[in-house]
């Protein structure tokens, strides 16, 4: 813990409801990269996590979700950020 | 709208010809129908008359009141009514009986413009004897729509002001057609300056304000407006132009969008200058169960505008180990 190493960030699980899309990313410190999930359908019945693949590698990442049309909504009770360190620097 | 007044019959109706061969019926008294009009406030005015058929045709002079600036080029939705609440007591042998409707401008049948026809009685209608059967379509209503074409033949011959309807029925036979009822005549026209838009488009045109316009939509190049004592309301209001100048000595303006580039507004000593509508906004309204923002028109507008909230999101802090 605290070496700042290299993380892959590979996967997103939640328990996402509401209605519209919803739209999810990944970008690291000070936005110079970042990548977008798949759209997530919303549903207010869904009967299971959402479960999102993605290839992110990055010291930090924030996670970012987003509606952008009129009367969508997002109700979210869990969400786990699926990560692995893989490096411990960037080369010199 | 139509307002209603009654001129009554001639107080000593002619004497029936037995002999009329082809008869038609004239105004009993113009004179009335012309004041009666001018009582109705300039309105389009709904007319009872009762007529008598001569053998001669006249033409009931109409003044709708309309004047030509403050109706500019809507040309649209005109419709002259007319119903004839009872046509019965030929008291003839009629054939080939016809009723015709000529409207003409000035008052004059020679300059008719639009010209309506329909047969009452078929030619084969003759018999030798009195014409018996029941009263023809009591009531007969007539709606006349003018051409878009037409109305502009009108306003090229002297415009609305005052124009002419030229009523006869021709009916051959023999005997005489007795005392008819005529409930006549409404005339509709969209109201003034509103109604359909008015679009002026043009480069370089000028419009000096005297004592009034209207307008709905007004896109000149290089176009000027100097208003005198004129307001100018437009509504819905929009102006786009380029290079335009607007001078208002007292003029007031009242609209809701203007759109131009390098455009100059000299605002005299007057009235205000004001841009209504989309300048819209307000304060926030909490209901736990809004999906959206809502803006309420202010300004003279009344009314909602739901909009969304603008891109409502979620970050979480910065992951990691």
């Amino acid at each position: 813990m605290g070496q700042d190493n290299i993380i892959h960030f590979n996967a997103l699980r939640g328990r996402i409801k509401g209605t519209g899309i919803l739209r999810t990313r990944l970008f690291d410190l000070d936005e110079t990269q970042s990548v977008n999930f798949p759209l997530i359908n919303m549903e207010e019945i869904t009967g299971k996590f959402v479960f999102k693949l993605i290839n992110f590698k990055s010291q930090r990442a924030c996670l970012e979700l987003k509606t952008t049309s009129i009367d969508e909504i997002m109700r979210i009770n869990k969400l786990v950020v699926f990560a692995k360190p893989i490096f411990t620097e960037y080369p010199g | 709208m139509a307002q209603s007044s009654t001129v009554n019959a001639l107080p000593n109706p002619p004497t029936p010809n037995p002999d009329i061969a082809e008869g038609s019926f004239s105004p009993v008294a113009e004179a009335d129908i012309i004041a009666a009009l001018s009582n109705s406030g300039g309105s389009f005015p709904a007319l009872t008359v009762d007529l008598d058929f001569t053998s001669t045709g006249s033409v009931f002079l109409i003044n709708t009141g309309l004047e030509a600036l403050s109706d500019p080029g809507v040309n649209s939705d005109h419709v002259l009514h007319i119903t004839i609440n009872t046509l019965r007591d030929f008291g003839v042998v009629p054939r080939d009986a016809v009723l015709t409707v000529d409207l003409c401008a000035p008052a004059n049948p020679a300059n008719t413009i639009v010209h309506w026809d329909t047969t009452l009685i078929a030619a084969n209608s003759w018999s030798g004897s009195l014409y018996t059967g029941p009263d023809i379509t009591s009531p007969l209503v007539i709606d006349l729509p003018l051409l878009d074409a037409e109305v502009d033949a009108f306003r090229a011959a002297s415009g609305y002001t005052d124009f002419g309807v030229f009523i006869q029925i021709f009916a051959l036979g023999i005997g005489d057609i007795t005392q008819t009822e005529f409930d006549f005549i409404e005339f509709t026209c969209p109201a003034s300056g509103g109604g359909a838009p008015l679009v002026i488009t043009g480069s370089g045109g000028f419009i000096f304000g005297g004592q009034g316009l209207g307008l709905d939509y007004f896109v000149p190049d290089g176009g000027f407006i100097f208003g005198g004592e004129a307001l100018l309301q437009l509504n819905p209001f929009e102006y786009t132009a380029e290079g335009g100048f607007i001078f208002g000595g007292s003029a007031g303006i009242g609209g809701n969008q203007i759109t131009g580039t390098g455009g100059f507004i000299f605002g005299g000593g007057g009235r205000d200058f004001m841009i209504l509508s989309p300048d819209i906004g307000g304060i926030y309204f909490l209901d736990f169960l809004a999906t959206h923002d809502t803006f309420y028109l202010r300004d003279g507008f009344q009314g909602t505008e739901d909009v969304k909230i603008p891109d409502p999101f979620i970050q979480t802090a910065y992951l990691g180990d």
